[in-house]
């Protein structure tokens, strides 16, 4: 009655997974350095917090590839309203830290509602534009409501306000116009909209983040904080030089002139303590990870499967490049973390969600 | 298939993921024919996506390789000899300046010794040789050391605020030997009047929790100073500025070698006052340090000109962090210091209020202005015997008289014609009993007792005896010096109850007038044209007719009006250990304006436990009109 496909097992894709422990187990190990300063006075240090976090989400994969994400895809709507909701949640009710609403409380735990928004907002897309790729005609309905989705979301992630995830949410956005054929005529709306936006989003904008933003176009002049924590991070980064100062030797982390050491800045504990070897090793990882999955968007059974694989790599792939790209000085500072490497519960869970996610549409490739 | 079983094989619910693993499997669509048309141009653009991702990886290896290796000799030189550093410089706060221009809160430069531990191998020599060049205790440098523990090394720890010339000039002869201190020169508040007008300045103070966590406060850190008290707290966002810093690469000893960037501190915005600094001074003056307060405004505007409460305390010695034997000395007067008398204390207005019941008899027409009423020294209510305050009576008193000589039973029996309710509905037309919204924290409102009041209050209704105490403020009813002066301000101007001004405009640090404050008018008080007129003239015969109580407060060419009053304190503070007689005299008001018509200025003085409105309060009104029309002369406004 029951038949149980072993190809399910025989296309797990193996690689990809591998490539995902290793990428989680160093960012453990990076963290054992970086978050050193805490080892004696906190009761539970942050790499073993990540531990459990990286146990947690290796139960997540398991149960997400149990589950066809067709199945997760049909009800793309309601997962996302749901994300909707809790992102209001934390906006009106959540625990306020250091003047943001990013967080929700739950018990001891609390998590960012933002990461599971991307998440569902890609299947929510994706499920949305497979239903007229071309050369079937366009409906209206496909293209406005995806685009009114991502807005809203935008908005409530801006408001938080937690400009590198918002920003982050429109870069995916643009990212599918890349794989879809749309009436030109949408496109015209849509970059209008944005056109529209952007400038009345800088009225949003915190001091803060405005600085931000200064300090990467003209670093010499508005040196603070900002250009501050940007030259930390080169002089980290460059110090380690071809094979780094060693394990816990990185002196602008250990002696805590990196900001952000743990999560934003965590890559240039990495590249001062392992050197340009160990920086090549992590990016060859995340290259891996980023390039299989980009090889299961085409090798899916159907659009749908390889949309959603495009949008969940892209989440990836853009935030990797945004973040090393901040701490090597060739992106402004905004606050997006490193998948698997920095610290932070709710973004590795989603992290390991969107592999799982992955490795449920690779494990559904040939299945009939 | 599979999935038409989905509802009724309770299998399914049990075996769980494994079920679902294989039910879910076949239901589900393949690609079609029309998406497998798209195929082609998917899988294509799949390609050049991977191409673009190698390229951007490709680029960050790049970065790195140029970071690491060709630049890494240079970064490894940064990160070991040379630190990067940020200095903060400090915008200094906004100057708060008087009428005329004159400083009344500055900046100064103080000299702070730090200790920057990343510097010193062996903190513990370096603190032993600086308390013996400081003189200062050893084990108080050290604790201020272990309380920064786990900051980074490279933030200097403060160890001595604002330490002397020669104090400096030592430890910087001394600086070879003392490898890790730094001086740093800040700037740190200065009243260079001392405690003129300190309860209107205020102080400042080190930033609490609660003040951290306001969201207005958002680029405040734990150690700044900010405004704690008078219009240093109300006026805190316009007086701070906006620091500014540099950052610079520092040699091993914590010298700068070159700066790599600078963000100039934004100035703060500069606060001009209302107060005429030398009207301020004569009033202070006038009082001498009896307790008490006065307060002169412009009735035309509620500009306040001069505002004194006795006794004061040195704003300075707040500005680096008070010492806290200084803070216990301060707390611990019995007369308590840091209280505004102005707005914060709250004595019964005395015969000061006849003035509303006069004007509520007039106004609910119980009385004409010439209804006479006999007063033999006392009046009768119930079996208790109220007394006036001259003995042997007053004869046959109408309005004019009552008001002028300040007859007690005259009022007694318009007190017991009005009752509490209408008197306090003319008391709060005046002002009373509401703050008045002056920009200045924890203003009192005061009390204006009503019937129902006095039920929920002593669980009994009114007594006919409390209508005759009331009628003559005493009792009950509590006002501020400052609700007093506004409400014969109103007499003075015509009818008009203005909102007290104390800022007169915020002007930029080049001097651009940013916001300039313009009168508000809170209300007009229930008192017709003609009642108001006589009123003014009542007042007037109060300072300038022979039998008037506050003939103390004549002035030579300008007819001032005024009233006199004697607050009777009943008892002081339960449970005070030492009550000296003093305690129980009486507080001395004296409220007048002048000239009578055309009026230009106002002012109340009270002395608490002084004695006689008329003979303590009154010459010291006097003083301080006086000092008044010296200043203007006669023709300016």
């Amino acid at each position: 009655m029951i038949v149980f496909d072993r190809r399910l097992i025989s296309n797990f894709d193996w690689t990809l997974f591998l490539a995902s422990l290793a990428l989680s187990i160093l960012g453990i190990v990076n963290l054992y350095s970086a978050g050193s300063f805490s080892l004696n006075n906190s009761a539970s240090p942050l790499f073993l917090k990540q531990l459990y976090f990286l146990l947690a989400g290796l139960f997540l994969l398991f149960i997400i590839i149990t589950v066809d994400y067709q199945l997760i895809a049909r009800h793309a709507y309601l997962f996302h309203c749901f994300s909707l909701s809790l992102l209001l949640l934390a906006l009106f009710w959540g625990k306020p830290i250091a003047g943001t609403h990013r967080w929700l409380q739950v018990g001891t735990f609390s998590f960012q509602p933002s990461e599971l928004a991307k998440i569902s907002l890609v299947i929510l897309i994706s499920n949305s534009f497979s239903g007229f790729t071309p050369p079937r005609a366009a409906p209206l309905r496909g293209f406005p409501l995806p685009t009114a989705f991502t807005l809203v979301t935008f908005v409530l992630i801006f408001l938080e306000p937690d400009l590198g995830t918002a920003a982050l949410v429109l870069v995916i956005f643009i990212s599918f116009i890349f794989f879809v054929k749309f009436n030109p005529r949408h496109m015209v709306v849509f970059l209008l909209s944005c056109l529209i936006l952007l400038p009345c989003s800088w009225l949003f904008l915190e001091d803060y983040q405005k600085s931000r933003l200064f300090a990467f176009l003209s670093p010499s002049k508005n040196s603070l904080q900002a250009g501050y924590q940007a030259i930390q991070s080169k002089i980290a980064i460059g110090s380690g030089m071809l094979f780094g100062k060693g394990f816990m030797g990185g002196t602008q982390s250990q002696l805590r002139f990196l900001p952000e050491q743990h999560t934003d800045f965590v890559f240039s504990v990495w590249a001062e303590e392992w050197g340009f070897a160990g920086s090549l090793l992590l990016l060859v990882l995340f290259f891996l990870v980023v390039s299989k999955g980009l090889k299961i968007a085409s090798q899916s059974r159907d659009v749908l499967g390889s949309f959603i694989s495009i949008g969940l790599v892209s989440i990836l792939f853009w935030q990797t490049l945004i973040n090393i790209g901040m701490v090597v000085g060739l992106f402004p500072i905004v606050g997006i973390p490193l998948p698997f490497v920095s610290y932070g519960g709710s973004s590795l869970l989603s992290t390991w969600a969107i592999i799982g996610i992955l490795l449920n549409i690779r494990m559904r490739k040939t299945v009939f | 298939m599979q999935c038409r079983k989905f509802g009724t094989n309770p299998n399914y619910l049990l075996l769980a993921y494994v079920i679902f693993l294989g039910a879910a499997e076949n239901d589900y669509q393949m690609r079609s024919e029309l998406d497998s048309l798209y195929d082609k141009q998917l899988q294509a653009r799949i390609n050049i996506a991977y191409f673009i991702v190698m390229f951007v990886f490709g680029l960050l290896c790049l970065r790195l390789w140029f970071l690491q290796i060709v630049e890494g000799d240079n970064y490894r030189r940064l990160s070991e000899n040379n630190r990067i550093r940020i200095q903060k410089i400090m915008a200094p706060r906004g100057l708060i300046l008087g009428k005329s221009g004159c400083v009344l809160a500055g900046n100064r430069p103080s000299f702070n010794i730090c200790l920057v531990p990343q510097y010193t191998r062996n903190p513990e020599a370096v603190l032993k040789r600086l308390a013996g060049l400081l003189d200062s205790d050893l084990t108080q440098l050290k604790h201020r050391v272990e309380k920064s523990r786990g900051r980074p090394p490279f933030e200097p720890i403060t160890l001595k605020t604002d330490v002397s010339r020669d104090t400096l000039g030592l430890v910087l002869t001394h600086r070879l030997n003392l490898p890790g201190i730094v001086v740093e020169a800040i700037p740190v508040r200065h009243y260079p009047h001392g405690d003129l007008a300190c309860h209107l300045l205020g102080h400042l103070g080190e930033i609490d929790r609660q003040e951290l966590a306001r969201t207005d406060f958002a680029p405040y850190k734990l150690g700044d100073f900010v405004g704690k008290y008078g219009a240093e707290q109300t006026l805190e966002l316009q007086l701070k500025g906006t620091d500014g810093g540099y950052q610079t690469e520092v040699d091993a000893i914590g010298y700068k070698i070159n700066i790599m960037g600078q963000v100039d501190p934004i100035p703060a915005y500069n606060v001009v006052l209302t107060i005429d600094v030398s009207l301020q001074e004569a009033a202070e003056k006038a009082l001498g340090d009896k307790p008490g307060a006065v307060i002169a405004l412009d009735p035309r505007n509620g500009r306040i000109l001069a505002m004194v409460s006795r006794p004061a305390f040195d704003p300075n010695s707040f500005s680096c962090g008070i010492s806290s034997r200084d803070w216990e000395k301060i707390v611990d007067n019995p007369e308590h210091p840091l209280m505004n008398r102005c707005i914060q204390s709250t004595h019964p207005p005395g015969s000061t209020y006849k003035l509303i019941t006069a004007v509520a008899a007039l106004e609910e027409g119980f009385v004409k202005s010439d209804t006479e009423f006999f007063c033999g020294g006392s009046l009768r209510c119930g079996n208790r015997s109220h007394r006036c305050w001259k003995r042997q009576g007053h004869g046959r008193v109408d309005m004019v008289k009552g008001l002028v000589e300040s007859c007690d039973v005259y009022f007694y029996n318009l007190g017991s014609l009005l009752g509490p309710d209408i008197l306090a509905k003319f008391a709060r037309g005046f002002g009373f009993g509401a703050t008045t919204g002056i920009c200045l924290k924890d203003e009192r409102a005061g009390l204006v007792p009503t019937s129902s009041w006095y039920q929920a209050r002593h669980g009994i209704p009114w007594q006919a005896g409390e209508s005759f105490s009331i009628a003559i403020g005493q009792g009950s009813n509590l006002v501020t010096p400052l609700q007093l002066v506004l409400a014969y301000a109103s007499i003075a101007n015509g009818g008009i109850l203005y909102k007290p001004l104390c800022v007169d405009k915020i002007v930029s640090a080049d001097g651009k007038t940013l916001k300039k404050y313009s009168p508000v008018i809170r209300g007009k008080v229930p008192l017709s044209k003609n009642n108001l007129l006589f009123l003014r003239e009542c007042l007037s015969g109060v300072v300038n007719s022979p039998g008037g109580t506050g003939g103390r407060a004549r002035l030579p060419n300008i007819e001032v009006a005024g009233k006199t009053g004697t607050a009777q304190v009943v008892s002081l503070g339960r449970g005070r250990a030492v009550s000296t007689k003093e305690m129980f005299s009486d507080h001395a008001w004296f409220v007048a304006f002048a000239p009578k018509d055309e009026t230009r200025v106002a002012a109340v003085v009270l002395v608490e436990h002084g004695g006689h409105g008329g003979s303590v309060a009154a010459p010291i009104a006097k003083q301080v009109m006086s000092k008044f029309f010296d200043l203007v002369g006669d023709d300016s406004v």
